[in-house]
C-alpha cells in the first residue's frame, strides 16, 4: 500500500524528550525525519558531456535502496547552420554485470529506442545552451530490476551523430525522489497515520494501527545506507589516445587525460560522514570499464584509486587482457572524513611493455552497508 | 550533553536487542537516539555531489570581447564577458548542467552549490571563470541568475572553490508525475521537486591557440553542501 507524502525535513528537537516527560508527541517528528532522510534525495547519479563523436560510452550505475524511479534528461545542442542534414540517434542499452540486458520497449522510452532519430533545432540565442532541445524519460527500477538480476547496472549509449555541427550536450541521470511511502517495501518509507495523537505505540515494522517504532527504526537504517556516487566521469569507448584515458607505462603513473603532466588528477569529493570523522573514513566501492589495445594478449593491468583515507592507495590488480570494454570487478575503497574533502586520484600501469590499457569509465560509490 | 556529530549504530528492528521491542519501556534515550539519527540523516542526505566533468585542456579563447583587459583584482568578470556559444572542440570552455534538485532545511535556509576545479594558465595570461545557477530552464544570461567569478594567472596547478548559495529565488517549483518508459498508464506517484540548472564558462586573456599561451580547468565538481 502506497500513501502520498509531501517531502521534506521536519524541525526535531532531540532533547525534547526527557526522562519522566511523556515521549508520545516526538514520534510524528522522528517518522517525519526518517522519511526525509531515505526518500527526499536518492544520490545515484551518472552523465556524460559534450558528446561532438559518434561512439558508444557507458555509465555505471547501482540504485539507492528507496529510488523507484530514475529520471533521464538528454540536451541536444542547436544547430548554427542548418538543421535539415542533422540528425542524432541516442539508441540505448542497459546491461547487468552478469549480462543480462534491455534495448527495448516497454521499459526504453521512445526517444531512447535505436528506431527513434532526433532532427535538432536552429541555434538561436546568445547561448549555446539558449536553444537545446531537451529529450527525457523516465525509468521504473523495479521493472528493469525483473530483468537485470545483478544490481551492477550500465547504462550503455550507442550515440549516432550525423551530420556537420551534430552534438549532444549531455545526458543525464538521477533517482526521482518519492512521492510516495511504500509500505511493501524495505526502503519504502514509514506511514504517518499511525504517529497521529491517541494511537497506540507498538513495535511492529508491519503495517499496523499503532505508532510502529520498528519501522522508524527500519527506514533510518535504509537511509544509512543511501550511499552516494561520488565519481561517475565517462568518455567514449575510443582507442584513441586524445579520446580515452590511457596508460602505456609499466609502472604505477597517471592516466592521460586523467593528469596534470607528471602528476595525478585530484578529483575532489565531500564525504558523508556517518561515523566519527576520521582517515579511516567511510567505505567506498569502484570499478573502471577497460580494455587493452595492442602488445601481447598475455599482458595485464592495474588500476589504482588513491585518496587520503587509511589503506590507500587501493589497487585492481591482475585486469586480464581483453580488447572488448569490461567493466571490472568491485574493488573496496575509503572516502576520508578527517577533513570535509578528499582528493581521490586514479593511475595505472601495465605488466609489460606493449599494450595500452584504456579507461572509458569510472564509478565510484559509498558502500555502506 | 550534546549528541556527537555521527550516526549511532542502532540494533536491527527485528533483533533480539531492538530498541523497540513489544513490553519494552519507551524510554526517553531510545527516543532521543532515534530522533538524532533520524535527523542526522536527514541533513547529510540531502547533501551530495551533483554533477562532475574531466575538465578542458588547452583552451585559449578569450573573452566575448577580445581585447577586454584582465579583470582588476577584487572585481571578476561578469557572466556576459563569456563567449557562451563556444562548442566543446573550439577551445572555449562552456558548460551546463541539470536540472538538479535542492531541499530548503527545516529552518528555511537553502544549501550552497559548491564548484571546484584544478586549473594553470601559461605565458602569464589571465584566466577568468564564471559558475552561475539559475532556474531550472532558464538562459545563463537570465536576471535571476547567481553569479561568481574568479581568475587565476597560476602557472602552476592550483585549486578553485566558488559557493554560489542557493535561495527560493534560483529554483523552479516542477512536478514530476513519472511515467516510466513507454508506458501510458496513468502516474502512481507525484512530487514536487525545486530544481536549477548550472553553468560554467572560462576565458583565456591570450586569444593565442599556440603553445606557452594556453590554459587547462580540469576536474570538475559541483556539489551540495548544508547551508553555513
Amino acid at each position: 500500500m502506497t500513501t502520498p507524502r509531501e517531502p521534506g525535513a521536519p524541525t526535531i528537537d532531540t532533547e525534547a524528550a526527557r526522562i519522566a516527560r511523556t515521549v508520545r508527541t516526538e514520534a510524528l517528528g522522528v517518522a517525519l525525519a526518517a522519511n526525509s532522510a531515505l526518500l527526499d534525495s536518492p544520490p545515484r547519479r551518472w552523465s556524460i558531456h559534450d558528446i561532438s563523436d559518434t561512439g558508444t560510452y557507458a555509465c555505471g550505475y547501482t540504485r539507492s535502496p528507496s529510488a523507484k524511479y530514475l529520471r533521464v534528461v538528454a540536451a541536444l545542442a542547436g544547430l548554427e547552420s542548418g538543421w535539415t542534414s542533422v540528425s542524432i540517434v541516442l539508441a540505448l542499452t542497459i546491461r547487468d554485470a552478469t549480462g543480462n540486458s534491455i534495448s527495448a520497449a516497454p521499459e526504453i522510452p521512445a526517444a531512447f529506442l535505436a528506431t527513434f532519430t532526433h532532427l535538432p533545432g536552429a541555434f538561436v540565442g546568445t547561448s549555446r545552451f539558449d536553444s537545446e532541445t531537451l529529450v527525457s524519460g523516465y525509468f521504473d527500477l523495479d521493472d528493469l530490476a525483473t530483468t537485470l538480476t545483478d544490481p551492477a547496472w550500465s547504462f550503455e549509449w550507442a550515440i549516432t551523430l550525423t551530420g556537420s555541427g551534430a552534438l549532444v550536450n549531455r545526458i543525464e541521470g538521477w533517482e526521482v525522489p518519492r512521492g510516495v511511502v511504500d509500505e511493501a517495501a524495505t526502503a519504502g518509507g514509514v506511514s504517518l497515520g499511525d504517529f497521529q495523537p491517541d494511537q497506540p505505540v507498538s513495535d511492529g515494522p508491519l503495517v499496523d494501527p499503532a505508532a510502529r517504532w520498528g519501522r522508524i527504526v527500519q527506514t533510518t537504517a535504509q537511509a544509512r545506507t543511501m550511499g552516494r556516487t561520488y565519481v561517475s566521469l565517462v568518455w567514449r569507448q575510443s582507442t584513441s589516445p586524445s579520446d580515452t584515458p590511457n596508460v602505456v607505462a609499466t609502472t604505477d603513473a597517471p592516466f592521460a587525460l586523467l593528469d596534470m603532466g607528471a602528476s595525478r588528477l585530484p578529483i575532489r569529493v565531500h564525504g558523508r560522514q556517518l561515523a566519527a570523522a576520521g582517515a579511516a573514513g567511510e567505505v567506498v566501492r569502484w570499478r573502471v570499464q577497460y580494455r587493452f589495445s595492442g602488445g601481447a594478449a598475455t599482458e595485464t593491468g592495474q588500476v589504482s584509486l588513491r585518496g587520503g583515507a587509511t589503506g590507500s592507495p587501493w589497487n585492481l590488480a591482475g585486469l586480464a587482457y581483453t580488447t572488448s570494454w569490461t567493466w571490472s570487478a568491485w574493488q573496496a575503497g575509503a572516502v576520508s572524513t578527517a577533513a570535509p574533502v578528499d582528493d581521490l586520484e586514479l593511475s595505472g600501469k601495465v605488466s609489460a611493455s606493449g599494450p595500452s590499457l584504456f579507461v572509458s569509465s569510472v564509478e565510484i560509490e559509498e558502500h555502506i552497508t | 550533553m550534546p549528541w556527537p556529530d555521527r550516526y549511532l549504530i542502532t540494533p536491527a528492528f527485528d533483533s533480539a536487542d531492538a530498541p523497540f521491542r513489544a513490553n519494552e519501556p519507551l524510554g526517553a534515550g531510545r527516543v532521543q537516539q532515534a530522533a538524532h539519527n533520524a535527523r542526522l540523516l536527514a541533513r547529510r542526505n540531502a547533501a551530495r555531489p551533483l554533477v562532475q566533468h574531466p575538465g578542458w585542456r588547452d583552451f585559449w579563447q578569450p573573452a566575448i570581447v577580445p581585447a577586454l583587459a584582465p579583470p582588476v583584482a577584487g572585481t571578476g568578470p561578469v557572466v556576459g564577458d563569456f563567449q557562451w556559444n563556444l562548442g566543446p572542440k573550439s577551445g572555449g570552455v562552456t558548460f551546463c548542467s541539470g536540472p538538479h534538485y535542492a531541499w530548503p532545511s527545516p529552518d528555511g535556509r537553502w544549501p550552497t552549490v559548491r564548484a571546484t576545479w584544478m586549473w594553470q594558465i601559461d605565458g602569464g595570461n589571465t584566466a577568468a571563470a564564471v559558475v552561475v545557477v539559475v532556474p531550472a530552464g532558464r538562459s545563463v544570461l537570465d536576471v535571476s541568475a547567481i553569479p561568481d567569478s574568479t581568475t587565476t594567472t597560476s602557472a602552476t596547478w592550483v585549486r578553485e572553490t566558488v559557493d554560489l548559495p542557493l535561495s527560493r529565488s534560483v529554483v523552479r517549483s516542477t512536478l514530476h508525475e513519472p511515467v516510466p518508459g513507454t508506458s501510458t498508464d496513468p502516474p502512481t506517484e507525484r512530487v514536487q521537486l525545486h530544481e536549477f540548472m548550472l553553468y560554467l564558462a572560462a576565458y583565456n586573456s591570450s586569444n593565442s591557440n599556440t603553445s606557452g599561451q594556453r590554459a587547462n580547468l580540469l576536474a570538475l565538481s559541483f556539489f551540495l553542501v548544508p547551508p553555513p
